[in-house]
Protein backbone atom coordinates (compact mmCIF):
# COMPACT_ATOMS: atom_id res chain seq x y z
CA UNK A 1 0.00 0.00 0.00
CA UNK A 2 1.63 3.50 -1.20
CA UNK A 3 -0.61 5.89 0.41
CA UNK A 4 -2.89 6.24 3.68
CA UNK A 5 -6.28 5.02 3.86
CA UNK A 6 -9.09 7.47 3.28
CA UNK A 7 -11.42 8.43 6.08
CA UNK A 8 -14.61 6.64 5.28
CA UNK A 9 -13.11 4.93 2.53
CA UNK A 10 -12.31 0.61 2.55
CA UNK A 11 -9.61 -1.83 1.55
CA UNK A 12 -9.80 -5.07 1.50
CA UNK A 13 -6.18 -6.08 2.14
CA UNK A 14 -4.54 -9.01 0.55
CA UNK A 15 -1.91 -11.04 3.13
CA UNK A 16 0.64 -13.41 1.87
CA UNK A 17 1.87 -14.91 5.36
CA UNK A 18 5.22 -16.68 5.09
CA UNK A 19 5.92 -19.15 7.89
CA UNK A 20 8.63 -20.74 7.56
CA UNK A 21 7.96 -24.20 7.58
CA UNK A 22 4.02 -24.22 7.68
CA UNK A 23 1.54 -23.01 5.12
CA UNK A 24 -0.89 -20.25 6.33
CA UNK A 25 -3.52 -21.40 9.26
CA UNK A 26 -7.00 -20.27 9.99
CA UNK A 27 -5.96 -15.99 10.09
CA UNK A 28 -8.18 -13.39 11.45
CA UNK A 29 -7.17 -9.31 11.54
CA UNK A 30 -7.99 -7.24 14.75
CA UNK A 31 -7.04 -3.73 14.96
CA UNK A 32 -5.58 -1.94 17.63
CA UNK A 33 -7.72 1.17 17.45
CA UNK A 34 -11.39 0.14 15.61
CA UNK A 35 -12.02 4.12 16.19
CA UNK A 36 -9.50 4.74 13.67
CA UNK A 37 -9.76 1.76 11.51
CA UNK A 38 -12.11 -1.23 11.90
CA UNK A 39 -11.99 -4.99 10.88
CA UNK A 40 -15.47 -5.51 9.06
CA UNK A 41 -15.26 -9.31 7.53
CA UNK A 42 -12.39 -8.69 5.04
CA UNK A 43 -12.54 -5.53 4.89
CA UNK A 44 -10.56 -2.60 6.89
CA UNK A 45 -12.84 0.63 7.40
CA UNK A 46 -11.15 3.97 7.93
CA UNK A 47 -12.94 5.84 10.82
CA UNK A 48 -10.78 8.62 11.72
CA UNK A 49 -7.65 10.06 10.98
CA UNK A 50 -4.48 8.26 13.28
CA UNK A 51 -2.14 5.05 12.88
CA UNK A 52 -3.92 1.98 14.04
CA UNK A 53 -1.90 -1.76 14.18
CA UNK A 54 -3.60 -4.91 12.72
CA UNK A 55 -2.98 -7.67 13.93
CA UNK A 56 -2.92 -10.97 12.01
CA UNK A 57 -3.63 -13.51 14.55
CA UNK A 58 -4.85 -17.55 14.51
CA UNK A 59 -7.61 -18.54 15.97
CA UNK A 60 -5.97 -18.70 19.38
CA UNK A 61 -5.28 -15.64 19.61
CA UNK A 62 -1.68 -16.07 18.89
CA UNK A 63 -0.25 -12.93 16.93
CA UNK A 64 1.49 -14.24 13.59
CA UNK A 65 2.26 -10.55 12.27
CA UNK A 66 1.14 -7.31 12.48
CA UNK A 67 1.56 -3.55 10.42
CA UNK A 68 0.58 -0.28 11.16
CA UNK A 69 -1.71 1.18 8.77
CA UNK A 70 -1.97 5.34 8.47
CA UNK A 71 -5.98 7.22 7.91
CA UNK A 72 -6.25 10.77 6.96
CA UNK A 73 -8.67 13.02 5.64
CA UNK A 74 -9.34 13.25 1.83
CA UNK A 75 -8.76 16.94 0.29
CA UNK A 76 -10.40 15.87 -3.00
CA UNK A 77 -11.46 13.44 -5.44
CA UNK A 78 -10.70 12.85 -9.15
CA UNK A 79 -11.85 11.04 -12.24
CA UNK A 80 -9.76 8.20 -13.71
CA UNK A 81 -10.50 6.40 -16.86
CA UNK A 82 -9.78 2.62 -16.90
CA UNK A 83 -9.19 0.26 -20.11
CA UNK A 84 -10.75 -2.98 -20.59
CA UNK A 85 -9.00 -4.37 -17.79
CA UNK A 86 -9.83 -1.85 -15.49
CA UNK A 87 -6.15 -0.74 -15.14
CA UNK A 88 -6.29 3.34 -15.01
CA UNK A 89 -5.28 4.94 -17.86
CA UNK A 90 -5.26 8.48 -16.16
CA UNK A 91 -6.88 11.08 -14.92
CA UNK A 92 -9.86 13.01 -16.72
CA UNK A 93 -8.40 17.05 -17.39
CA UNK A 94 -10.54 17.42 -20.81
CA UNK A 95 -13.87 16.90 -22.59
CA UNK A 96 -14.37 12.96 -23.03
CA UNK A 97 -16.28 12.25 -26.69
CA UNK A 98 -17.98 9.48 -27.38
CA UNK A 99 -19.71 8.23 -30.20
CA UNK A 100 -23.31 6.89 -29.73
CA UNK A 101 -23.05 3.13 -28.38
CA UNK A 102 -18.83 3.77 -27.26
CA UNK A 103 -18.45 3.56 -23.44
CA UNK A 104 -15.80 4.13 -20.65
CA UNK A 105 -15.34 3.12 -17.54
CA UNK A 106 -14.83 5.80 -14.85
CA UNK A 107 -13.34 5.51 -11.11
CA UNK A 108 -12.96 8.29 -9.21
CA UNK A 109 -9.65 8.43 -7.30
CA UNK A 110 -9.34 10.18 -3.54
CA UNK A 111 -6.08 12.53 -2.61
CA UNK A 112 -5.15 14.07 0.63
CA UNK A 113 -3.06 17.07 -1.23
CA UNK A 114 -0.13 15.68 -3.63
CA UNK A 115 -0.63 12.39 -2.29
CA UNK A 116 -2.78 9.50 -3.58
CA UNK A 117 -4.88 7.74 -0.79
CA UNK A 118 -5.56 3.70 -0.88
CA UNK A 119 -9.63 2.60 -0.39
CA UNK A 120 -12.61 2.63 -2.39
CA UNK A 121 -15.58 4.76 -1.43
CA UNK A 122 -19.54 4.98 -1.81
CA UNK A 123 -19.75 7.12 -4.72
CA UNK A 124 -23.01 8.96 -6.20
CA UNK A 125 -23.39 9.72 -10.04
CA UNK A 126 -25.30 12.11 -12.55
CA UNK A 127 -25.44 13.56 -15.25
CA UNK A 128 -27.54 16.17 -15.97
CA UNK A 129 -28.63 15.33 -19.30
CA UNK A 130 -29.82 11.84 -21.03
CA UNK A 131 -26.80 11.38 -23.46
CA UNK A 132 -25.51 8.53 -21.81
CA UNK A 133 -26.32 6.08 -19.20
CA UNK A 134 -24.40 5.10 -16.09
CA UNK A 135 -24.14 1.21 -15.01
CA UNK A 136 -22.30 -0.44 -12.14
CA UNK A 137 -19.59 -2.55 -12.79
CA UNK A 138 -19.54 -4.83 -9.71
CA UNK A 139 -17.55 -2.79 -7.84
CA UNK A 140 -18.89 -0.02 -5.38
CA UNK A 141 -17.00 3.14 -6.54
CA UNK A 142 -16.65 2.11 -10.49
CA UNK A 143 -18.92 2.73 -13.39
CA UNK A 144 -19.43 2.59 -17.24
CA UNK A 145 -20.56 5.29 -19.14
CA UNK A 146 -22.61 4.86 -22.38
CA UNK A 147 -23.02 7.15 -24.53
CA UNK A 148 -26.69 6.52 -25.83
CA UNK A 149 -27.86 9.99 -27.88
CA UNK A 150 -25.96 12.68 -29.17
CA UNK A 151 -25.53 15.84 -26.96
CA UNK A 152 -23.13 17.41 -24.06
CA UNK A 153 -23.57 16.61 -20.87
CA UNK A 154 -21.86 17.42 -17.49
CA UNK A 155 -21.35 14.08 -15.15
CA UNK A 156 -21.00 14.55 -11.59
CA UNK A 157 -19.66 11.92 -8.84
CA UNK A 158 -19.64 12.40 -5.21
CA UNK A 159 -17.75 10.49 -2.43
CA UNK A 160 -16.65 10.77 1.05
CA UNK A 161 -18.18 14.76 0.95
CA UNK A 162 -16.68 15.59 -2.37
CA UNK A 163 -17.26 16.02 -5.75
CA UNK A 164 -15.69 15.59 -9.21
CA UNK A 165 -16.76 16.15 -12.75
CA UNK A 166 -16.34 16.19 -16.41
CA UNK A 167 -17.84 17.22 -19.65
CA UNK A 168 -19.41 14.34 -21.75
CA UNK A 169 -20.35 15.02 -25.45
CA UNK A 170 -21.59 12.30 -27.39
CA UNK A 171 -21.98 12.52 -31.68
CA UNK A 172 -23.47 10.24 -33.38
CA UNK A 173 -22.08 8.05 -36.01
CA UNK B 1 51.08 7.62 43.60
CA UNK B 2 49.94 4.81 44.31
CA UNK B 3 47.86 2.62 42.01
CA UNK B 4 44.69 1.07 42.98
CA UNK B 5 44.52 -1.24 39.94
CA UNK B 6 45.57 -4.06 42.65
CA UNK B 7 43.76 -7.74 42.47
CA UNK B 8 41.60 -8.27 46.00
CA UNK B 9 43.97 -11.19 46.69
CA UNK B 10 47.00 -9.84 46.16
CA UNK B 11 47.60 -7.97 49.51
CA UNK B 12 47.94 -10.44 52.96
CA UNK B 13 44.60 -11.61 53.93
CA UNK B 14 43.84 -10.45 57.25
CA UNK B 15 44.53 -6.80 56.85
CA UNK B 16 41.37 -4.64 57.00
CA UNK B 17 41.79 -3.49 53.91
CA UNK B 18 41.43 -6.65 52.56
CA UNK B 19 38.52 -7.82 54.69
CA UNK B 20 36.84 -4.54 52.78
CA UNK B 21 37.36 -5.15 49.53
CA UNK B 22 35.85 -8.94 49.88
CA UNK B 23 32.90 -7.21 51.20
CA UNK B 24 32.65 -5.00 48.29
CA UNK B 25 33.62 -7.42 45.88
CA UNK B 26 30.96 -9.83 47.87
CA UNK B 27 28.17 -7.12 47.60
CA UNK B 28 28.94 -7.20 43.60
CA UNK B 29 28.62 -10.82 43.47
CA UNK B 30 25.01 -10.41 45.31
CA UNK B 31 23.87 -7.55 43.13
CA UNK B 32 24.67 -9.28 39.71
CA UNK B 33 23.37 -12.62 41.34
CA UNK B 34 20.27 -10.81 41.79
CA UNK B 35 19.90 -9.19 38.20
CA UNK B 36 20.47 -12.41 36.68
CA UNK B 37 17.17 -13.74 38.19
CA UNK B 38 14.90 -11.90 35.90
CA UNK B 39 14.15 -12.96 32.26
CA UNK B 40 15.91 -10.62 29.80
CA UNK B 41 13.04 -8.76 27.54
CA UNK B 42 14.10 -7.04 24.13
CA UNK B 43 12.28 -5.79 21.19
CA UNK B 44 12.04 -7.25 18.38
CA UNK B 45 9.77 -4.66 16.03
CA UNK B 46 10.53 -1.13 15.26
CA UNK B 47 8.06 1.60 15.77
CA UNK B 48 6.06 3.16 12.94
CA UNK B 49 7.46 6.57 11.67
CA UNK B 50 6.41 9.32 13.92
CA UNK B 51 5.35 6.78 16.31
CA UNK B 52 7.23 5.50 19.46
CA UNK B 53 7.45 1.80 20.45
CA UNK B 54 10.35 1.24 22.52
CA UNK B 55 11.48 -1.23 25.48
CA UNK B 56 14.53 -0.81 27.12
CA UNK B 57 15.98 -2.44 30.38
CA UNK B 58 17.14 -0.85 33.71
CA UNK B 59 19.70 -2.87 35.20
CA UNK B 60 20.20 -1.32 39.15
CA UNK B 61 22.95 -2.62 41.06
CA UNK B 62 21.67 -4.28 43.90
CA UNK B 63 18.04 -5.04 42.61
CA UNK B 64 16.20 -7.05 39.84
CA UNK B 65 16.21 -5.43 36.06
CA UNK B 66 13.72 -3.05 35.52
CA UNK B 67 11.66 -2.91 32.35
CA UNK B 68 10.66 0.15 30.85
CA UNK B 69 7.88 -0.07 27.53
CA UNK B 70 6.69 3.53 26.16
CA UNK B 71 4.44 3.31 22.97
CA UNK B 72 1.86 5.04 21.46
CA UNK B 73 -1.62 4.67 21.44
CA UNK B 74 -2.60 2.28 18.54
CA UNK B 75 1.61 1.31 18.07
CA UNK B 76 1.93 -2.78 18.58
CA UNK B 77 5.26 -3.71 19.91
CA UNK B 78 6.76 -7.38 19.39
CA UNK B 79 9.51 -8.49 22.37
CA UNK B 80 11.20 -11.83 22.87
CA UNK B 81 12.34 -13.16 26.44
CA UNK B 82 14.55 -15.06 27.05
CA UNK B 83 16.47 -16.45 30.66
CA UNK B 84 19.33 -18.41 28.90
CA UNK B 85 17.03 -19.89 26.74
CA UNK B 86 13.79 -18.75 25.76
CA UNK B 87 11.37 -18.26 28.41
CA UNK B 88 8.73 -20.95 28.56
CA UNK B 89 4.94 -20.93 30.56
CA UNK B 90 4.35 -17.23 29.92
CA UNK B 91 1.83 -15.36 31.84
CA UNK B 92 0.96 -11.88 32.32
CA UNK B 93 -1.31 -9.52 34.50
CA UNK B 94 -1.74 -5.85 33.41
CA UNK B 95 -2.74 -3.79 36.73
CA UNK B 96 -4.96 -1.44 34.37
CA UNK B 97 -6.00 -3.63 31.28
CA UNK B 98 -7.54 -0.45 29.47
CA UNK B 99 -3.89 1.06 28.76
CA UNK B 100 -2.39 -2.00 27.40
CA UNK B 101 -3.24 -5.50 25.80
CA UNK B 102 -0.48 -8.48 25.96
CA UNK B 103 -0.97 -11.40 23.22
CA UNK B 104 1.07 -14.31 22.23
CA UNK B 105 3.19 -14.08 19.14
CA UNK B 106 4.36 -16.60 17.24
CA UNK B 107 8.06 -15.60 15.23
CA UNK B 108 9.09 -18.06 12.85
CA UNK B 109 12.89 -18.35 13.99
CA UNK B 110 14.82 -20.16 16.99
CA UNK B 111 16.87 -18.82 19.59
CA UNK B 112 19.82 -20.68 20.70
CA UNK B 113 20.63 -21.68 24.22
CA UNK B 114 23.98 -19.71 25.59
CA UNK B 115 25.19 -22.57 26.86
CA UNK B 116 24.19 -25.83 25.29
CA UNK B 117 23.54 -24.20 21.65
CA UNK B 118 20.48 -25.94 21.96
CA UNK B 119 17.91 -24.08 19.44
CA UNK B 120 14.26 -23.60 20.60
CA UNK B 121 11.66 -21.16 18.95
CA UNK B 122 11.63 -17.48 20.62
CA UNK B 123 9.05 -16.95 23.12
CA UNK B 124 7.51 -13.62 21.82
CA UNK B 125 4.49 -11.24 23.12
CA UNK B 126 3.16 -8.02 21.30
CA UNK B 127 2.04 -5.47 23.30
CA UNK B 128 -0.46 -2.99 22.24
CA UNK B 129 -1.05 0.73 23.45
CA UNK B 130 -4.65 1.08 23.75
CA UNK B 131 -5.07 4.34 25.66
CA UNK B 132 -2.79 6.92 27.30
CA UNK B 133 -1.63 6.33 30.95
CA UNK B 134 0.47 4.38 32.96
CA UNK B 135 0.45 0.80 34.41
CA UNK B 136 2.39 -2.17 35.42
CA UNK B 137 2.65 -6.07 33.55
CA UNK B 138 3.81 -8.82 35.76
CA UNK B 139 5.31 -11.52 33.15
CA UNK B 140 5.49 -14.86 35.03
CA UNK B 141 7.59 -17.65 33.57
CA UNK B 142 8.85 -20.72 34.26
CA UNK B 143 12.26 -19.29 34.52
CA UNK B 144 10.99 -16.50 36.88
CA UNK B 145 9.50 -13.44 36.98
CA UNK B 146 9.65 -9.54 36.04
CA UNK B 147 7.98 -6.18 35.80
CA UNK B 148 7.19 -4.26 33.08
CA UNK B 149 6.49 -0.41 33.51
CA UNK B 150 4.35 0.87 30.64
CA UNK B 151 3.68 4.06 29.35
CA UNK B 152 1.26 4.48 27.02
CA UNK B 153 1.32 8.05 25.26
CA UNK B 154 -1.28 9.87 23.48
Amino acid sequence: MQGPIAVGARIAPTIDLDVRGSGAPSLHLASSRPDVLATDGSYLSARSPGVAAILVSMDDGTVLDFFHLWTVEPSRISLHTLDRDRKRRGEIDDVVELMVGDSIYVTPVIYSGNQELAGSAETTWRIDSPVARILRDGARDRRRVVASAPGRATLQVDALGLKSSFELMVVSR
Amino acid sequence: MKSHARLPFTRPLGSRDAIARFARYALVLAALTASGCTPSLYAVTPAPPTRVAELRTEVPVFSKNKHHAKLSVGVALGFNCVHGRPCTDMRTTIANPGIVKILPAHLAGLERDAFTRDSTPHSTLVMVGLAPGKTKVRLDTKQGNTIIHVTVLP
